[in-house]
């Protein structure tokens, strides 16, 4: 047995959004049409929010069957990825659909017509959770890759619109009830990284995220690795890291080997995006290559590189399986 | 280049100009046509099985009809026997599987394959379609597929080593289908790839299997490449040297925003150019679809304008589709008399 293997924490958690259970699709679609008009607006009918409330204890059950040790809300009123806190926002009206980060992937583009004061609404989605599993894992979007998505229409400059949806976010956890852990998705750091001014100011704003958050908060990316630039800011920082290993291995492994390891490392280690369904030997492999080139790693959280909302109801459900099998095997090491 | 619009002009045709009117393919299904699939699938049984054969001809029969009466050039059934437009390729790929249904937008889902073995082609996939509509029509018919980029990209890849080898060899598969076509006297073609134009390199690709698409087809055979969602930056003016005669485009969804980017070049192709948003239900009225129309032909002269909606139109009810598709005819048929009057300048 290597020296690292009875020191390190093996969790297994998820990233963002879920698939709506089959037997609510086609409720949900009856109730709110298949049309923009139809999406999330956060003005639902009562009985449309009774069949997300549904949705979410019978996630949250799928979770604790699976054996996942930090479980998420599923974010199943969430239409997309990221998008979802502005969408919901008075101060923003919900465009055209479009693609961002060159997938199948649709979002209604969020333009800011006013001020981005605090709106609440994952803070209520996550009370609601917190109702049914203590200390949840809760997951928002980071102010970067909001902004990235975003359209300005209010601010003006691309900094004070950087700025204020920093303090947007940070509004918005600040409001979150407890939870485990914090995992801002920041895809944007990956796909398009920050350059010069952009990149300080992001340093700046996630330096106060982290200063106002009580729990421990994680940085996570995917679709690629972070840029050598950022992946230094954020060891820094002392913040946990997640990293993709589904779609940039290599470049994960060449940054953890130059630069260091965090103490906190999310491992995207599962597939989100395809119904082959992972081992758990092939995951465990992977997990102990990782912390035998590591040894600094401290705490690992093994999720999917993406959330898992891309799946059909069956693979999910198998994938869920094999994260939660992924942690048994941790805690035995 | 060569011409093969010209056979699409009703010989009864009012205007001296003429721009080509026709949908992109999906309409909204009758209700009737959905509670007999229902049926079909409850029961499992012939007698199920019959009355949703006939429900679906019939839904042919009558769609066929409202494009005809709608005043569309070219029409197509409004792909009434098709369940979705990568399903009902991929249950007659051998070497796919489905698992259920998966997320595209808002409570839009669909039943997302997997590629789990090599791809072969095992029956024909649209000739019965064809057949059947050629009968029914007084106009011509359009046939749209699937375009071997999109099956390949809005599948889940279990199989090859990745998307765009999968696509090179379902573009064989496509091949051999539109030989079919041909032969049983297709003439318009459309190979959808809503995929397009969504990475920066993909026009590489997709050009690969345009050139296995179309090769050994007949020159009078019309082709067109339907694209949507993506950013069109990426793809021209690479497309103009594409093996296609016809490039159509989603435009009025995003209100015009990327139509400078067809100006940069000559735009050498026909494009089939979008005037109707098919995710709002609002009734473009005539002047506003002719305002739209006015912007084609920026782009480009009269004779290279097709005239259509942005997109399937499958989403809206039948009766919002139906008077979107009557005005566009409308809006297009004044276009063309200001023409004919000398009253709309025009690129040459």
């Amino acid at each position: 047995m290597n020296e690292y293997s009875f020191m390190v924490e093996i969790m297994s958690s998820s990233l963002g959004l879920y698939p709506l259970p089959d037997w609510t699709k086609d409720e949900l679609s009856k109730l709110k049409g298949h049309q923009r008009d139809g999406l999330i607006s956060g003005n639902e009918s009562s009985l449309i929010n009774s069949v997300y409330d549904s949705a979410r204890e019978f996630i949250i059950g799928e979770q604790q069957t699976a054996g996942i040790d930090l479980i998420v809300e599923g974010q199943l009123r969430w239409d997309d990825m990221l998008a979802h806190p502005l969408i919901v926002h008075d101060s923003v009206e919900a465009r055209g659909l479009v693609r961002y980060y060159d997938n199948n992937n649709f979002y209604r583009e969020p333009a800011v017509v006013g001020e981005l004061t605090s709106n609440g609404d994952v803070a209520r989605e996550l009370e609601k959770t917190s109702e049914l599993v203590s200390t949840p894992s809760a997951i928002f979007p980071g102010p970067y890759s909001l902004s990235k998505l975003a359209t300005d229409e209010y601010y003006g400059s691309e900094t004070e619109f950087l700025e204020a949806m920093g303090g947007f976010v940070q509004e918005e956890i600040q409001g979150l009830p407890e939870t485990s852990y914090l995992t801002l998705l920041e895809p944007s750091l990956a796909v398009d990284p920050p350059h010069g001014d952009e990149r300080e100011l992001i340093t700046d704003l996630l330096k106060k995220i982290k200063n106002v958050v009580k729990t421990e908060l994680i940085i996570q990316t995917y679709w690629g690795a972070f840029d050598e630039e950022t992946y230094a800011i954020l060891l820094e920082l002392g913040v946990g890291i997640g990293f993709d290993f589904v779609t940039a291995e290599r470049s994960n492994l060449e940054l953890l080997s130059e630069y260091g390891a965090p103490k906190m490392a999310s491992i995207g280690a599962i597939n989100g995006q395809n119904t082959n369904v992972e081992s758990p030997e092939e995951v465990q492999r992977l997990i102990e290559g990782i912390l035998e080139k590591s040894p600094d790693i401290q705490r690992v959280v093994v999720t999917p590189n993406t959330g898992l909302f891309y799946l059909p109801e069956n693979r999910f459900t198998d994938k869920l399986g094999v994260l939660g099998s992924i942690a048994g095997v941790g805690e035995t090491l | 280049m060569r011409d093969t619009r010209s056979q699409f002009r009703p010989i009864d045709h009012p205007n001296d100009h003429f721009i080509l009117t026709t949908v992109v393919g999906s309409y909204p299904k009758p209700k009737w046509l959905n509670q007999a699939r229902e049926s079909y699938h409850v029961h499992s049984n012939k007698g199920s099985r019959d009355q949703y054969t006939e429900a679906k001809n019939d839904a042919s029969t009558i769609i066929i009809k409202e494009h005809e009466e709608a005043g569309l050039d070219v029409v197509v059934d409004g792909e009434m026997k098709r369940n979705e437009m990568v399903e009902y390729f991929a249950e007659r790929i051998r070497g796919y599987e489905f698992n259920g249904p998966v997320k595209v937008w808002g409570h839009n889902y669909f039943d997302k394959p997997s590629v789990v073995e090599k791809v072969s082609y095992r029956e024909p996939w649209l000739l019965e379609e064809y057949k059947y509509n050629v009968k029914i029509s007084e106009k011509p018919i359009k046939v749209p597929i699937t375009g071997p980029y999109t099956l390949a990209n809005w599948s889940f890849n279990e199989f090859y080593k990745n998307e765009d080898e999968l696509s090179y060899e379902l573009a064989e598969l496509v091949n051999m289908e539109i030989k079919n076509l041909v032969d049983a006297g297709v003439r318009y073609i459309q190979i959808d790839e809503p995929a397009l134009a969504t990475t920066p390199e993909d026009h590489k690709v997709v050009r690969k299997c345009l050139e296995k698409i179309t090769n050994g087809i007949a020159d009078d055979v019309r082709v067109g490449l339907h694209v949507c969602y993506g950013d069109y930056s990426r793809i021209f003016p690479k497309i103009l040297d594409f093996p296609v005669d016809e490039f159509d485009v989603e435009l009025a969804n995003g209100n015009y925003s990327q139509l400078d980017v067809f100006k940069k070049v000559p735009f050498t192709k026909d494009i089939g150019f979008g005037v109707i948003d098919v995710h709002d239900s609002r009734i473009e009225s005539v002047e506003e679809v002719r305002a739209r129309i006015l912007k084609g032909l920026e782009v480009v002269p009269p004779d290279r304008l097709t005239v259509s909606p942005d997109c399937g139109l499958k989403l809206l009810s039948r009766e919002v589709a139906y008077k979107k598709m009557v005005n566009m005819v409308k809006a297009t048929r004044m276009v063309e008399e200001e023409l004919d009057r000398g009253e709309i300048e025009v690129v040459k």
